[in-house]
């Protein structure tokens, strides 16, 4: 098992991809610390885990609301140790024209899918930082980043967006030497747990120590 | 990793496989199961592969080619099918790097870097594709590079043929999808290996260009071989199966900095 001596922190996990991600990584020897907004699905899966004889702890936690990160994060620190995997879990994606879509549509849809991975980047490096063991933070996107499609351009732009995002935290993180990898993972609503859980382990294991501000596009095969 | 062997019973064949990066990924492919194909042009190297390989427990076998051949490639995906029955995956990897001003860069030199790096990469493909697709579908990674991502002064030969390499792996994910073929391209960073950057550049030389790559590399490291032997090991296995016509940099960061 790969990832024994680490903690990992994962985001909507009530998400299936969320959920994909946490199990993968409770299953290469992970302790996974599961969010969700709400509290019964993060410990629903965070009880899977444990079924599974993994190690795993849950809480509620809105990802817009830094104060919520906060006690998150310190939750997850005092159960399972400081994380060294962070997975911001999927967008909220909605399809929908800009002409028939409120502003406050579009104002919660990027708080989950830009403003969550935000406070999700900095409050896993500070921790991560704190403790001082390097980290790998990855974000899992959409191919709407690169694909745009009629009624996506809400989705367009938090692809996009947390897309650059990375790359600028990857930077940041290379200018500190702080030993954190920042990557991304473009996936579809089709793509396959084990195509998922695949990548999640890549950037989260050591075959990706010189994997910095990359991503993997899941999905994209031309054929389908 | 403990999702090893994620390449039982798949046939792999490496170009280049004999050193540097191809032998990362042919040390990585074998561990996770394949039998390993690995090609070069000295003998030598190939024998001390084949050695090491199988001194883990490996399956592999070196076949002297020359990417730069057509009738190499003829003869090296004919026998390979003959003798193991079916192709699942080519790495391109066989290539080489000259770095010099477009002044003293001679157009002979242009013409081998097109012809080593990005004819090659053709041939494999030409050749490689319909083998791998009789075989019921597989994949093809190309070794790029990330000079063909990003402008480096003194790569006017080397980059260019690098960047060829991206669009050719991306139309011939268009062209391989119906039978199946992936096609991806990976970009490494500096992969450091010694002997191959103090023949390019000498002692000195060598040294320098690693610590002015370090320097503009956010990670602040240079890479090994099994760093592009992981993440090709991914690529070739059916974790990736819907990943094609992509490009996966693994560059400690230097290509976006």
């Amino acid at each position: 098992m790969q990832l024994s001596d680490h903690v990992a922190f994962v985001t909507r996990v009530g998400t299936a991809a969320g959920r994909t991600a946490a199990l993968a990584l409770a299953r290469e020897g992970a302790a996974v610390f599961v969010t969700d907004a709400s509290a019964d699905k993060a410990a629903a899966v965070a009880a899977e885990i444990v079924r599974r004889n993994g190690k795993a702890d849950s809480a509620g936690h809105d990802i817009t609301d830094e104060a919520a990160w906060e006690a998150a994060m310190a939750a997850a620190k005092a159960v399972l140790g400081a994380p060294t995997i962070l997975v911001n879990g999927p967008p909220d994606t909605l399809k929908q024209s800009i002409t028939s879509l409120s502003l406050d549509d579009f104002r919660r849809a990027e708080a989950i899918n830009i403003t969550g991975p935000w406070l999700g980047l900095k409050h896993a490096i500070l921790a991560m930082r704190e403790a001082g063991k390097g980290g790998s933070i990855m974000t899992l996107s959409t191919l709407a980043a690169k694909r745009p499609a009629n009624g996506s351009a809400t989705n367009t732009a938090a692809a996009g967006g947390v897309r650059i995002m990375s790359r600028a935290a990857a930077l940041e993180c290379g200018s500190q030497s702080d030993g954190i990898r920042i990557n991304l993972i473009e996936l579809t609503d089709a793509t396959p747990d084990d195509e998922l859980a695949g990548a999640v382990l890549y950037f989260a294991g050591p075959d990706a120590r010189f994997a910095t501000g990359s991503e993997i596009t899941l999905g994209a095969g031309v054929s389908s | 990793m403990s999702e090893a062997k994620r390449l039982s019973g798949k046939v792999v064949v490496i170009t280049g496989g004999t050193s540097n990066i191809g032998k990362g990924c042919a040390t990585r492919a074998a561990a996770e199961g394949a039998t390993v194909l690995v090609t070069g042009r000295d003998p030598k190297r190939g024998a001390e592969t084949e050695q090491q390989i199988r001194a883990a427990g490996g399956t592999v076998h070196y076949r002297p080619m020359d990417v730069m051949v057509e009738a190499d490639w003829t003869r090296t995906i004919d026998d390979v099918l003959a003798k193991h029955g079916r192709i699942d995956a080519l790495v391109n990897n066989a290539g080489d790097c000259i770095l010099k001003p477009i002044e003293t860069l001679g157009l002979d030199a242009l013409w081998y870097l097109l012809q080593i790096n990005l004819e090659a990469a053709f041939m494999g493909i030409k050749h490689g594709m319909p083998a791998i697709a009789r075989s019921g579908g597989g994949a093809i990674v190309n070794i790029s590079s990330v000079a063909g991502i990003k402008a480096g002064a003194n790569s006017t030969g080397y980059g260019t043929s690098k960047a060829g390499m991206t669009n050719i792996t991306k139309t011939a994910a268009l062209e391989g999808a119906g039978d199946k073929v992936r096609v991806n391209a990976v970009h490494p960073g500096l992969i450091w290996s010694g002997h191959s950057q103090v023949k390019a550049f000498g002692e000195e030389g060598a040294k320098k260009f690693r610590v002015m790559i370090e320097g503009k590399t956010p990670l602040h490291t240079v890479g090994a071989a099994s760093d592009i032997g992981g993440i090709v090991a991914y690529l070739l296995s059916d974790q990736a199966r819907s990943v094609t016509g992509t490009e996966i940099v693994v560059d400690g960061g230097y290509a976006m900095a």
